[in-house]
């Protein structure tokens, strides 16, 4: 599953896209505190057909989500930025012509970083 | 060397320093009697050898240095005497846990608590049973010489690479403050052994990350498997080393007689006293305290009807003999403690007590039973297999790439692992260490990167870069050995406010001061976190906490403290900011405070780069992530406000910068690979390190050894009349003659006061023990010193007073069997012009006198001794051959 596919309901018209590893969210809130479009919600929040996600991960926690049904999200990054678990990525329509303005951090990134 | 029969004078605590300097290592000290000297020698010649010295501010701080050294790669050494190894335990537990080389050497003094400067052998159960917390041991080297000790130093350095383990060598004054003349070559550094260090964090470049830690929190069966290993890492050196003792006279010993160190010489001395009286008694001196050589000592007891274990103490290792014998002998014991050094004389008697006891009777119907016992088989030790448990599963994160024409906005930094961390919901350390790794991933450091970690609740690493974990409060000391040896490094030191405030505050302020070149990032948050809740040095009035239930009451407790206020008052300081995580605002300023510190050290600013960072503790508030943040905007930064302190760092060019030194300075741009300081050679140290080297000759024949062919002398006067200038020249003149010598001169708080005194020895073998209590040869300066050391004289013997100052001679009854000459010996100083020059008419009295050295080889001997003051060599001959004149007028 992509993170497209995951927010594919909406995916075509938000400028920007929120992904929160469930795994990680602790439930702290901070994303929606912060969030100046309202948009970041507790997965129990949100209806089951725009979740993309457990409502309890592992750990015990409500994961918070983006549920973003009128597109909204301007892919600001305060979401991400303020997430103290680094559980947040925020992607953004990249403009045409114009190059990633910060590579992929995936695992398998960090890995090959390690490698080099 | 060129010349091999050239030989140095070396002092006990030169030994040290100049094994130190050969092995490469740096020496982070604290100045402590009796081994100030170590100091003192290192400060003078590591920094012209390349070597790191660093006098730091406390034996904790020193130990700590040390660790931090040593968790990047390097050989490190910290000397110390017993009140200050105590203190050093925090390191060596680390260390040992860590599995971090290093050698520590204490000269052990009289105990307990700040007891006294006398030699002593009273930390045996600290080095050998004890020393810190946790299931640890450190190897023991106990060397009893100058030349052991230098030699052992040396060893302790290869044990210490080989086992990754901190090296304890335990000595005493007697040991570090008496010379020898030593057969010294650049063959000496053939000793060094050299060891790869693919485990120290020096930045992870090409390489996966190191993390130097002894924390092991989860799996709890994590740290058994630690226990496991270092037990059978254990094992192996016991196996390995095996039993390195030495055996004097025990062919065929009936009473074995265990004694290590400077405690052994006198032993001996004593035991072949007692051999001349018939009782065959022989010595077994472990040259290890740990592993313990017990087989050994079976082995010897086999023979022995009893065993006497003598020590500088109440009875320590006693108690190891006991257990290795299994009651298979009776074990006696005699001791001096409180820093006394026991005559001979008293261990004769004892020596004679034990052989009146056993050899007397018949033998014991149960002896042969008993002896079974010895038999080294039934002792093997059964060796602890580690059973490996599974390592929990790792938890990856499953965050995507971005689709093609998706850029992401704010991703998960590479210098993070991707791991859900422990932190409470909402804590700030989650969003500072997502701060600072997206900093340093920004100004791709990465591999550049070491980053010192506290005790507290951000102990656990996540970091994807090179880590070392500190004790409580240390990360200051750590980061400062860590930048002085990985100059070219990044290093930040992460610590909390107990940490840094409370428990580190010496190490802090007094980095801060120094100017340290790393980067601090100082985690405010008003409380202790980890430890549930309880005040910080920076809790605020009305922040409840579990040791304050109504926040801090500042009659009691005072105010909380400021630390940039304070740090802002030190030069060392060069950049210093305090930002807050309070909202996305503030976070932005965190990053900018963070990144411009690294920015700075990655370009080489010198001195400390601090960014204090306020920050929530949602769960020992009591409060939500957003209200923690809220509060911090109200409340704490009120208390705390926020903004630039300093910033006094100039511009660096990049690249272009000569190195410098000081705070502010531009030192050195970053390089991309780590430039390993030179290990200077043999050749170099030996020239820069102010050595007394002496060339015996065999031209000095003019002596007559028949009255005194190995004298044991004591010179004893008041300070200023240069007794250690006159030992000194006594001590040339020997070795020129080709003898071999020992100088025991009192030190530390005993040269308070005005006395001054030494003893020495002139030998054509092996000199057992540099102390003395029945001396040959007493020359008494002054009044005190004949009244204190004139009826120690033993018959036969020569008691030399200087009758200018030696004013009631009745003051005391001299044995009629003892020479005594009365020798004007200050009047003909000053008839000389130089009342100063008393010391050198008393050599050539003395030496006139007794005849136990060739004048020649003095004469000889004073140009080298006044190298330093070319114009005072010729009255000195003149004041010498004057003594001499004396000494024939009056024979």
């Amino acid at each position: 599953m992509s993170n497209s596919q995951a927010n594919a309901s909406w995916k075509d018209k938000a400028a920007g896209q929120v992904q929160v590893e469930p795994l990680l969210c602790k439930s702290c809130g901070l994303c929606a505190e912060y969030c100046p479009q309202d948009l970041m919600k507790p997965a129990n929040d949100i209806p089951s057909d725009s979740r993309s996600g457990p409502i309890i991960n592992p750990a015990g926690h409500v994961v918070y989500e983006i549920y973003d049904p009128n597109n909204k999200c301007t892919g600001c990054g305060i979401c991400a930025s303020v997430c103290p678990e680094g559980a947040v990525v925020v992607y953004r329509t990249k403009p045409a012509g114009k190059q990633a303005a910060m590579p992929a951090t995936s695992s398998a990134s960090r890995k090959e970083a390690n490698r080099e | 060397m060129s010349n091999d029969s050239r030989r140095v004078l070396l002092k006990g605590e030169e030994a040290i320093v100049l094994a130190a300097a050969l092995a490469g290592a740096d020496l982070y000290g604290y100045p402590i009697t009796p081994v100030t000297g170590v100091v003192e020698m290192a400060a003078a010649l590591f920094p012209r050898i390349g070597r790191v010295f660093l006098q730091a501010e406390s034996e904790l701080a020193a130990a700590n240095m040390a660790y931090g050294a040593a968790a990047v790669g390097q050989r490190v050494l910290c000397v110390s005497s017993s009140p200050g190894v105590s203190l050093k335990q925090e390191a060596i537990s680390y260390m040992a846990g860590a599995e971090l080389p290093g050698v520590f050497v204490n000269a052990m003094r009289g105990g307990p608590g700040l007891g006294n400067i006398g030699a002593s052998q009273a930390d045996y159960f600290q080095a050998v049973h004890g020393g810190g917390h946790g299931d640890y041991h450190t190897p023991v080297l106990a060397p009893s010489t100058v030349g052991e000790t230098f030699a052992m130093t040396l060893e302790a350095f290869n044990l210490a690479d080989r086992y990754r383990t901190p090296v304890m060598v335990i000595i005493d004054g007697s040991i570090a403050q008496s010379s020898e003349s030593i057969q010294l070559g650049a063959d000496a550094a053939k000793l060094v052994e050299r060891f790869a260090k693919p485990w120290a964090a020096t930045g992870a470049v090409g390489r996966l990350k190191n993390i130097v830690t002894s924390f092991r929190l989860d799996p709890l069966e994590a740290l058994e498997n630690l226990n496991l290993e270092l037990q059978e890492k254990y094992a192996r050196i016991e196996k390995d080393m095996g039993d390195q003792v030495v055996g004097e006279m025990l062919e065929d010993a009936e009473l074995l007689v265990v004694a290590y160190g400077s405690m052994a010489g006198i032993a001996l001395a004593a035991i072949r006293d007692a051999r001349a009286q018939g009782i065959r008694a022989g010595l077994l001196r472990p040259r290890t305290l740990w592993p313990f050589p017990a087989n050994s000592i079976r082995q010897a007891a086999r023979k022995a009807r009893a065993v006497l274990v003598l020590e500088m103490s109440c009875g320590q290792m006693v108690h190891d003999v006991r257990l290795a014998l299994g009651g298979a002998r009776e074990v006696h014991f005699y001791g001096r403690s409180g820093g006394l050094i026991p005559q001979e004389a008293e261990i004769l008697q004892q020596i004679q007590a034990v052989h009146r006891t056993h050899a007397a009777g018949p033998e014991p119907a149960d002896f042969a039973a008993r002896t079974r016992l010895l038999d080294s088989s039934h002792y093997t030790r059964e060796l602890i297999k580690p059973h490996q448990l599974p390592q929990p599963p790792r938890i990856e994160c499953h965050l995507l790439p971005p689709d093609d024409g998706q850029t992401v906005v704010v991703g998960r930094p590479q210098t993070m692992e991707d791991l859900p961390t422990h932190y409470c919901p909402g804590c700030g350390h989650g969003n500072l260490h997502q701060i600072i790794a997206h900093a340093i991933d920004d100004l791709k450091l990465r591999e550049k990167t070491i980053i010192v970690e506290p005790v507290g609740c951000s102990v656990i690493t996540y970091w994807n870069c090179d880590t070392v974990q500190a004790a409580h409060g240390r990360g200051m000391a750590l980061a400062t050995a860590i930048s002085r040896t990985c100059h070219d490094r990044v290093i930040l030191s992460y610590q909390g406010d107990g940490d840094l405030a409370s428990i580190g505050m010496a190490e802090t302020i007094h980095a801060a001061s120094r100017g340290e070149d790393f980067v601090l990032v100082f985690v405010n948050n008003c409380i202790y976190g980890m430890t549930g809740g309880q005040m910080a040095p920076t809790s605020i009035p009305g922040l409840p906490t579990t040791t304050c239930s109504t926040g801090r009451d500042k009659t009691d407790v005072g105010a909380p403290i400021d630390m940039c206020k304070l740090f802002s008052q030190l030069e060392g300081v060069v950049y210093l900011e305090r930002v807050a995580i309070d909202g996305p605002a503030g976070m932005n300023k965190v990053g900018r405070a963070i990144k411009q510190a690294l920015k700075y050290q990655a370009e080489g600013v010198g001195g400390l780069k601090i960014v204090e960072v306020l920050s929530p503790c949602t769960v020992g508030w009591k409060m939500s992530a957003a209200e923690s943040h809220r509060y911090i905007k109200e409340v704490v930064s009120k208390q705390f406000p926020l903004g630039k302190f300093k910033d006094v760092a100039p511009a660096a060019a990049p690249g272009a910068a000569a190195p410098q030194t000081g705070a502010g300075t531009v030192i050195s741009p970053i390089h991309a690979t780590r430039p390993w300081r030179k290990i200077a050679s043999a050749e170099e140290i030996f020239q820069n390190a102010d050595l007394h080297w002496v060339t015996p000759s065999a031209t000095y024949q003019n002596t007559d050894s028949s009255r005194f062919p190995r004298p044991a002398i004591r010179i004893s006067g008041h300070g200023g009349q240069g007794i250690v200038l006159l030992s000194n020249l006594v001590l040339h003149a020997a070795v020129r003659s080709g003898r071999r010598i020992s100088l025991l001169p009192s030190y530390g708080s005993a040269m308070r006061g005005g006395t001054s005194n030494g003893s020495l020895r002139i030998s054509d073998g092996p000199i057992a023990s540099p102390y003395i209590s029945t001396p040959d040869i007493v020359v008494a300066m002054n009044q005190p010193s004949y009244e204190k050391f004139g009826q120690s004289v033993r018959d036969g013997g020569l008691l030399l007073c200087d009758s200018s100052l030696v004013i009631a001679p009745d003051a005391i009854k001299i044995r009629p069997a003892v020479q005594v000459v009365h020798a004007p010996i200050t009047r003909i100083a000053k008839e000389l012009g130089n009342e100063r020059m008393a010391n050198m008419v008393a050599a050539g009295v003395l030496v006139g006198l007794t005849k136990m050295l060739d004048p020649q080889a003095l004469r000889d001997s004073i140009p080298e001794v006044f190298a330093h003051r070319p114009k005072l060599i010729a009255p000195n001959l003149a004041a010498f051959d004057a003594g001499l004149q004396h000494a024939a007028q009056t024979v």
